[in-house]
């Protein structure tokens, strides 16, 4: 494992790729966030309309359950990460710092609610964000915050609250870093081992979740119209839009950066089925844009009417465009 | 965060605030290859503003009633703070009917200090800012 000893500082497109992107590359393992994301499996679909978020929407989620790309990269790729919980919210404080004075860069997950230096619109109570602490300063952390381009600074005190805030997800003082990267990786039978993961994942899961999720919401969406008042379906579909593009996807919900991995893929295995995959995923996320941008328009402008029928279609083509994915790379064994 | 933090962010207009934020996108380049390209808050119009700003709508008429003393400015301050009750009674740990309880203005006043503590923290206001009610603490 060969240590860098300046961190370096890169905005990334999603919060927990990016963090385990970072700490592997800091720690000596040249990796892209496509990679990490293939890799631990990230990709999914679920569609809980019975789980309530804040403001009473339901769960929509293009990616598997927070910190399942910490545990899937440790799998798959046989590196190790020290993990720990706390109970005691000063001893957490205390160990964060005795790291940080020996120079280890430590990812933590936080709540946006308590981070200053978010903008005042966007700190809504989101515990599953992850960051990275590089350093002390002047008894302030130094922070790498992927979404912002430049490192920025956290108070102690608001580094404790951000770590214990209470809720669902519940950060509980989890933080991470990785204490072993075996010597050589030879990625290209990994890649395929976690290629039909996903695949099973996506293909076989039951209804609300996977491939068949997608259309659950499709099928959804469209008995809404008349059960629902305008103002609610409004938002929902604002809601969808909020989680597939601006909470940090890659664009097309993940679909996008699933492509740029099976791009990877192609480029180190040159299997023909790989490039159709990776043109057809991309084909699927530009089809998942134009999805939320026509649920965007709708959330924005309050006088036009919802055309919920075509909204499901248009979902509904961007699921049958995955599914012809999954399905074309199902042949791979 | 402090109050005098709080104002001086307000101060500083939308746009400085989101400037430094980033969305990277992976887009196909003219050559069919995945790269990641930028997008900032001027460049795509973000959805979390809208949703922040219904929140702080909801504010505004919750303030008309506080002032009128038919409400507490715990909910003021929770929507002010892009709260809803459920995240809020989870934020404090405690059942959301006791919480919309709290709304009360009779049972707000009968509060003790240390849940009234509990709350200014969540609040990142003063306590004195619950009791006599400041909107733009």
């Amino acid at each position: 494992m060969k240590i860098k000893d300046t961190y370096e500082h890169r905005t990334y497109a999603h919060c927990e790729t990016g963090t385990v992107t970072s700490l592997l590359r800091h720690h000596g393992l040249e990796i892209s966030e496509p990679m990490v994301f293939g890799l631990a499996s990230g990709m999914m679909f679920a569609f809980l309309p019975f789980v309530k978020m804040t403001g009473g929407m339901p769960v929509v989620a293009y990616r598997s359950i927070p910190k399942s790309i910490i545990g899937g990269i440790q799998r798959r790729l046989g590196v190790k990460f020290e993990v720990r919980k706390y109970r005691d919210e000063v001893k957490a404080m205390e160990e964060l710092s005795e790291l940080a004075d020996k120079k280890q860069v430590v990812g933590v997950q936080a709540s946006v609610f308590w981070l200053p230096f978010f903008p005042e619109e966007m700190r809504i109570p989101f515990n599953a964000h992850n960051i990275v602490i590089f350093g002390k300063e002047n008894g302030e952390y130094l922070v790498s915050e992927l979404f912002i381009e430049e490192t920025t600074r956290i108070k102690p005190q608001d580094l404790q609250n951000a770590r214990f805030a209470k809720g669902i997800m519940a950060p509980k003082g989890f933080m991470y870093y990785p204490t072993y990267i075996p010597e050589k990786i030879d990625l290209n039978p990994l890649i395929l081992k976690s290629i039909k993961r996903t695949n099973f994942m996506m293909l076989s899961a039951p209804a609300p979740c996977g491939v068949r999720g997608i259309f659950y919401l499709a099928n959804y969406l469209e008995k809404l119209g008349g059960k629902k008042s305008e103002k609610y379906i409004r938002s929902l579909l604002g809601h969808i839009t909020l989680m597939q593009e601006e909470v940090g996807t890659g664009g097309g919900g993940f679909r996008y950066m699933y492509a740029a991995f099976l791009e990877e893929a192609y480029e180190r295995l040159e299997m023909p089925v790989l490039q159709d995959a990776h043109r057809k995923m991309t084909e699927a996320g530009t089809l998942w844009r134009n999805f939320a941008l026509v649920c965007a328009r709708t959330f924005k402008r309050k006088d036009t009417e919802i055309d919920l029928p075509h909204i499901a279609n248009l979902l509904r083509m961007a699921g049958k465009a995955e599914k012809e994915v999954h399905l074309m790379l199902r042949k791979i064994s | 965060m402090t109050t005098k933090d709080v104002k001086q962010n307000q101060l500083v207009t939308r746009e400085t605030r989101w400037k430094p934020m980033v969305w990277r996108i992976y887009k196909v380049d003219d050559q069919g290859k995945y790269e990641t390209t930028v997008e900032r808050y001027d460049d795509h119009l973000v959805m979390t503003v809208p949703f922040a700003d219904a929140s702080h709508e909801k504010a505004e008429e919750v303030k008309q009633r506080v002032l009128r003393n038919e409400s507490s400015s715990i909910e003021y301050f929770m929507y002010k703070r892009l709260l809803d009750p459920k995240a809020l009674a989870q934020a404090m740990g405690v059942a959301v009917w006791r919480l919309k309880r709290h709304f009360k203005p009779d049972v707000f006043k009968k509060l003790d200090r240390n849940k009234l503590q509990e709350y200014a923290k969540i609040f990142k206001v003063q306590v004195d800012d619950l009791i006599n009610f400041r909107e733009d603490a």
